[in-house]
């Protein structure tokens, strides 16, 4: 493949993986059987993306392969109250970017929640970007990726192979930190946001090790450690933990382990959540103006949740309630009477979109957006950083945010 | 790691580090020394190279043509992207030094920029190179040479 006799763009893939081997000191390229890949959401970075489009020319993916959200929701683009010229750019790079993936044979997917769509089983070694894609196909399936960059993912997509290094090797994937949760928080009734709080506060003291959680309930859902995911990537290194009792890698302590002794021990408490929760909210006024769900996307159950959570009630004329999720999972919302229900309010459940990175900022002021309530750390802490400010959040629990969708004031703790 | 003080040149001090290639090239220039994991996406300015996270410990330092050292990076995959982006619009680190590699994407980036990189030193390389050193880098061989 290195000699292009499978044209330039394997032969560039190739290039690319061998150097990210050769970093790394891989001794080998191994087969990976999924890809999952992402274009950037805007054009601002052309030689970034020309990097990409290489990768794409006269080719087809080798496996199966899903992909990141696109910058807005194409279908509903006119509903949001952007701007015409914000609208017409994004409409461009979209069906530029929808057009090369049905080209090259991606299940267009755009989520960030595409794991519905493929089996996934432990051990088996895929090639996924995205942080939070990344490290719950590590963390929750046992499956083995590294944290890809959108080049590599391509790369492996259309060759099938990857460098052996990192998490694909068994003995960088146990746990050195150990997380106990203390037990008079009641993990049972935690709700998203404190599980944002125990991995953003995680990530903090981490640096480059792998945690190992414990105290943590049972039954905790994929969709708990998804909002896991995503938070505690922004503080730390390490593209996977573990939790005692519940992933498949960490059935007890001494496993999750791999039988050496933790290097570091922490407790999470009430101290440490109030902290976590206070670094996030950087607004001082009630008055919410936008409350937005769905960072990572939303799932069913979630979804679910909102529309009990609005039980008749109305969202307040002077605020916009926007849930982002995926087309397959708003297509069976709509089947159950979700979509009525949550619409029927005045919310939005948008598809597709990345509503972090590609609506919030940059588009913040051009929504009116002062003040927002959400159940995500990122988007609380990015919309403020990028804004400079201008743009202040709360951040809570779902509950907390619906109310203070149909109230128009935030009321949380 | 080999320390030894330069003759002629009173209470200069010359330490060799040496550590892994992550992407060749020869470079050489000022420290700028972060003490905690760092992401380039979002915490530097894309038009100036200045470092605008609020209350980051950097906060208003430039990473142009320095020498960038942190622990290890973070963040979203986009990071990946964020190096070339600030060597295009000339503001870009001289070459970067990380104590571990584990964070893939920062790794891609330096790859994709064409920005050396040397990473995985026997020693913490934090606790010996101060803001303010001057720093050669030969990616080539995996050694960095400080002189404080």
């Amino acid at each position: 493949m290195l000699n292009g006799e499978h044209g330039s763009a394997v032969q560039k893939a190739m290039e690319l993986l061998v150097k990210v081997g050769n970093a790394y000191g891989a001794e080998r390229m191994i087969d990976v059987t999924q890809s999952y890949v992402a274009f950037p959401l805007s054009e601002e970075n052309q030689s970034f993306s020309d990097i990409i489009y290489a990768l794409t020319e006269n080719v087809t993916v080798k496996i199966p392969t899903t992909n990141l959200p696109l910058p807005l929701d194409l279908q509903r683009i006119n509903e949001l109250g952007l701007p015409e010229s914000v609208i017409e750019t994004a409409q461009k790079i979209m069906l530029q970017r929808m057009e090369i993936y049905r080209r090259i044979g991606v299940i267009p997917s755009y989520t960030c929640d595409p794991h519905f769509l493929y089996y996934l089983r432990k051990g088996e070694h895929v090639a996924f970007t995205e942080t939070n894609v990344a490290m719950l196909t590590n963390s929750w399936f046992g499956s083995r990726t590294n944290i890809e960059g959108m080049s590599t993912a391509m790369a492996s997509a259309i060759t099938g192979k990857t460098p052996e290094y990192g998490l694909h090797l068994q003995e960088n994937r146990y746990g050195q930190v150990l997380i106990e949760v203390s037990a008079d928080l009641e993990t049972e009734r935690f709700d998203y946001a404190d599980y944002v709080a125990l991995a953003h506060w995680t990530g903090k003291i981490l640096f480059d090790q792998i945690a190992v959680y414990n105290g943590l309930p049972k039954n905790i859902r994929p969709d708990h450690v998804k909002y896991m995911c995503a938070s505690q990537i922004y503080n730390s290194a390490a593209g996977m933990f573990h939790i005692v009792g519940v992933t498949p890698e960490a059935p007890t302590l001494e496993a999750a382990f791999g039988g050496k002794k933790p290097a570091q021990r922490f407790i999470f408490g009430r101290k440490e959540r109030a902290e976590a929760y206070e670094e996030f909210c950087s607004a001082t006024e009630k008055k919410v103006d936008m409350v937005v769900v769905g960072c990572p996307h939303c799932s069913l159950n979630e979804i679910s949740e909102i529309a009990q959570l609005l039980n008749g009630r109305k969202i307040n004329k002077d605020v916009r309630l926007w849930i982002g999720t995926s087309l397959h999972t708003r297509a069976l919302a709509e089947r159950m009477g979700l979509v009525d229900i949550t619409e029927g309010a005045g919310g939005l459940i948008l598809t597709d979109v990345c509503i972090r990175a590609a609506v919030l900022p940059p588009y913040s002021e051009a929504l009116g957006v002062r003040v927002l309530a959400t159940t995500s750390g990122s988007i609380a802490q990015n919309a403020y950083r990028r804004s400079k400010g201008k743009t202040t959040a709360w951040f809570g629990s779902m509950e907390d945010c619906i109310d203070a969708s149909v109230k128009g004031k935030w009321e949380g703790r | 790691m080999r320390q030894s003080k330069e003759n002629g040149k009173a209470g200069k001090i010359r330490i060799i580090l040496r550590g892994r290639t992550g992407y060749k090239g020869i470079a050489e220039g000022e420290a700028l020394v972060c003490r905690t994991p760092f992401m380039f996406l979002s915490y530097v300015d894309v038009g100036s190279g200045i470092i605008h996270a609020k209350g980051h410990e950097l906060e208003g330092k430039s990473v142009k043509d320095k020498i960038m050292v942190f622990p290890c990076g973070k963040g979203s995959a986009g990071e990946e992207a964020s190096l070339l982006m600030l060597k295009q619009v000339g503001v870009a680190p001289k070459a970067v030094i990380m104590g571990s590699a584990v964070y893939v994407p920062g790794v891609i980036g330096a790859i994709i920029a064409n920005i050396p990189l040397v990473y995985g030193f026997e020693q913490n390389c934090l606790g010996v190179i101060n803001n303010g050193d001057h720093v050669k880098v030969d990616a080539d061989k995996g050694i960095i040479e400080v002189t404080k």
